[in-house]
């Protein structure tokens, strides 16, 4: 967190007595006062926070200080009193800002409202302005219903480069809690012209990572840290790398649970397309087994075998007869003759003589 | 009894004092987030100083050793977008006011007063003002008051030289530990 310089305005009016912000208006106030003075000193070691009360006349209790004993001391006994003349505190707050110890850093004025705004719109108006000129930024928190307008047109006045904005507290709940899960309780960004911290985009969108899951179980958990037992304003880096972690482990679980279910489908195929597969393999084996057991007996196999030879010859012997038979009387010579030209044909062979002899024999015949 | 004449500035040793500006310590109230008073030191006339609310600015300049001021020179702010209704017209000065605000400047009598015509803030080489030296004798800091200007709804001021001599001392911020 930038250094900054806080003072804190309480709306101690009688008004406040009112318990419709639990448990009553004045105590809301003063336990997100708590909150919000711890988070400014434990956020920069030379921030500094004051107080000072509204009601009746305006009251520094404290100048700027990082003392935290010495805010929360004064936060410990506060009285109502009168009413509550906003205008006027806030130029008091204004003068109390300008005689800080720290002049680097910017300057803030957290103020409560918790009663009727009975001041007119133009001094408010003049006030803003008088919080532009002095580069303050305004930040209201609302317990009070039925004044957003005014209080907006207050910020809206003194706002310059996004440092001033207004917090309303529904009715009912804490003040804290609320402020817990806005900008103004943690690192509120933007504002003061401070060319440090804040200004990291990174840290930035870490934070709102983390912010996007925090602040439903913060605002239930009464600011508590995430589940975690230890208050996470004492060490917000802590918190903040808590609540990192605790995404990323969330968004780790995820995807393994993505994953294992992924694997699983995928096993699951795996599984099918195998038995399958070993369908069609016990298939082939069984052939070949069977081939293997009777194939020897295969008629075809053998048939194959044998008749390739056993054509040839008798091929042989009718092309033989055909030509004798054909030939008209034709000479032993010519036969001879073709019969050496044919190959793998011997004259001498007795198949050979037996076919020739026979062929005479039929010519004689006819 | 005739009073001795007072004797004559030795102009010869005055020069350029706006190293001397401490300017982490330098503030100014009412200036635009996107011009800051940081630009007035640039040295470039088309960076400036913008007011934000009003027309008013409160410029705060810390010496980083006491200095003897002579002389204050302002330049127009040398862009398009701003004519000369944004140029300061009545500058105070007040000398080592710490946290000076707007609210004090009623209240405390400024050490010096100026005030510009439109042709003097107008000219490109900037206006030299000289001070009265004698109350400029140990400055450590100035408080520059652009109390109101040409009719304009903002402020524009594009550079501020400072003319002096610094006090012969130690510059406390060369100190170096051993």
């Amino acid at each position: 967190m930038p250094l900054e310089s806080v003072l804190l305005l309480l709306d101690t009016s009688e008004q406040t007595r009112n318990s419709d912000y639990p448990p009553t208006r004045l105590h809301s106030q003063i336990d997100a006062a708590n909150y919000l003075a711890q988070s400014i000193i434990n956020g920069n070691p030379e921030s500094t926070c004051g107080v000072l009360t509204m009601g009746g006349q305006p009251r520094l209790l404290t100048s700027c200080t990082d003392n935290l004993g010495k805010i929360l001391n004064s936060l410990s006994n506060l009285t109502h009193s009168g009413t509550t003349n906003l205008p006027h505190s806030i130029s008091v707050a204004l003068l109390a800002l300008k005689h800080r110890r720290n002049k680097n850093g910017r300057q803030r004025i957290i103020t409560f409202i918790a009663s009727d705004i009975e001041s007119k719109e133009k001094e408010l108006g003049k006030v803003g302005k008088m919080c532009k000129k002095n580069n303050v930024g305004i930040e209201v928190i609302s317990l009070v219903p039925g004044e957003e307008e005014t209080i907006k047109k207050l910020c809206d006045t003194a706002n310059s480069n996004d440092n001033s904005r207004v917090v309303t507290v529904p009715v009912g709940s804490l003040a804290s809690d609320v402020i817990v899960s806005s900008s103004i309780g943690g690192d509120s960004g933007g504002g003061g012209g401070m060319p440090m911290g804040g200004d990291d985009p990174e840290l930035a969108a870490a934070m709102a990572a983390s912010m996007s899951g925090g602040p439903p179980a913060a605002a239930s958990g009464g600011g508590g840290g995430d589940g975690f037992d230890f208050d996470p304003s004492m060490d917000p880096e802590l918190a903040m790398a808590l609540r990192v972690s605790m995404e990323e482990e969330r968004r780790r679980v995820e995807n393994q649970n993505k994953t294992e279910e992924k694997d699983e489908e995928k096993m699951e195929a795996v599984k099918e397309e195998k038995e399958e597969e070993g369908g069609e393999d016990d298939a082939i084996l069984k052939q070949a087994l069977a081939m293997s057991v009777d194939g020897g007996e295969d008629p075809t196999f053998y048939e194959q075998m044998t008749t390739g030879v056993s054509d040839e010859d008798e091929a042989m012997q009718l092309a033989l007869a055909m030509s004798m038979a054909g030939g008209d009387g034709g000479d032993e010579d010519a036969i001879k003759e073709a019969l050496m030209g044919m190959e793998g044909v011997d004259e001498e062979d007795e198949d050979v003589k037996r076919a020739m002899e026979e062929a005479k024999k039929g010519k004689k015949e006819e | 009894m005739e009073q001795p004449a007072a004797p004559p500035i030795d102009t010869s040793t005055l020069r350029d004092i706006t190293s001397l500006v401490a300017k982490g310590d330098c503030y100014c109230l009412n200036e635009k987030s996107s011009n800051t008073h940081e630009n007035l030191f640039q040295g470039d006339d088309r960076l400036g100083l913008v007011s934000d609310a009003d027309e008013q600015l409160m410029i705060h300049v810390v010496f980083n050793e006491t200095v003897k001021v002579h002389g204050l020179k302002f330049f127009g702010f040398n862009t398009g977008a701003f004519d000369v209704s944004t140029a300061p017209r009545l500058v105070k000065v007040f000398v080592n006011r710490d946290s000076m605000g707007f609210s004090d400047c009623e209240d405390v009598e400024p050490t010096e007063e100026f005030e510009f015509t439109e042709s003097e803030i107008s000219n490109p080489g900037g206006i030299e003002k000289t001070v009265r030296y004698v109350k400029f004798q140990r400055v450590s800091s100035l408080s520059i008051f652009v109390e109101e200007n040409f009719g304009g709804d903002i402020s524009a001021l594009g550079g501020l030289k400072i003319h002096g001599v610094p006090v012969q001392g130690t510059n406390m911020s060369e100190l170096k530990k051993c």
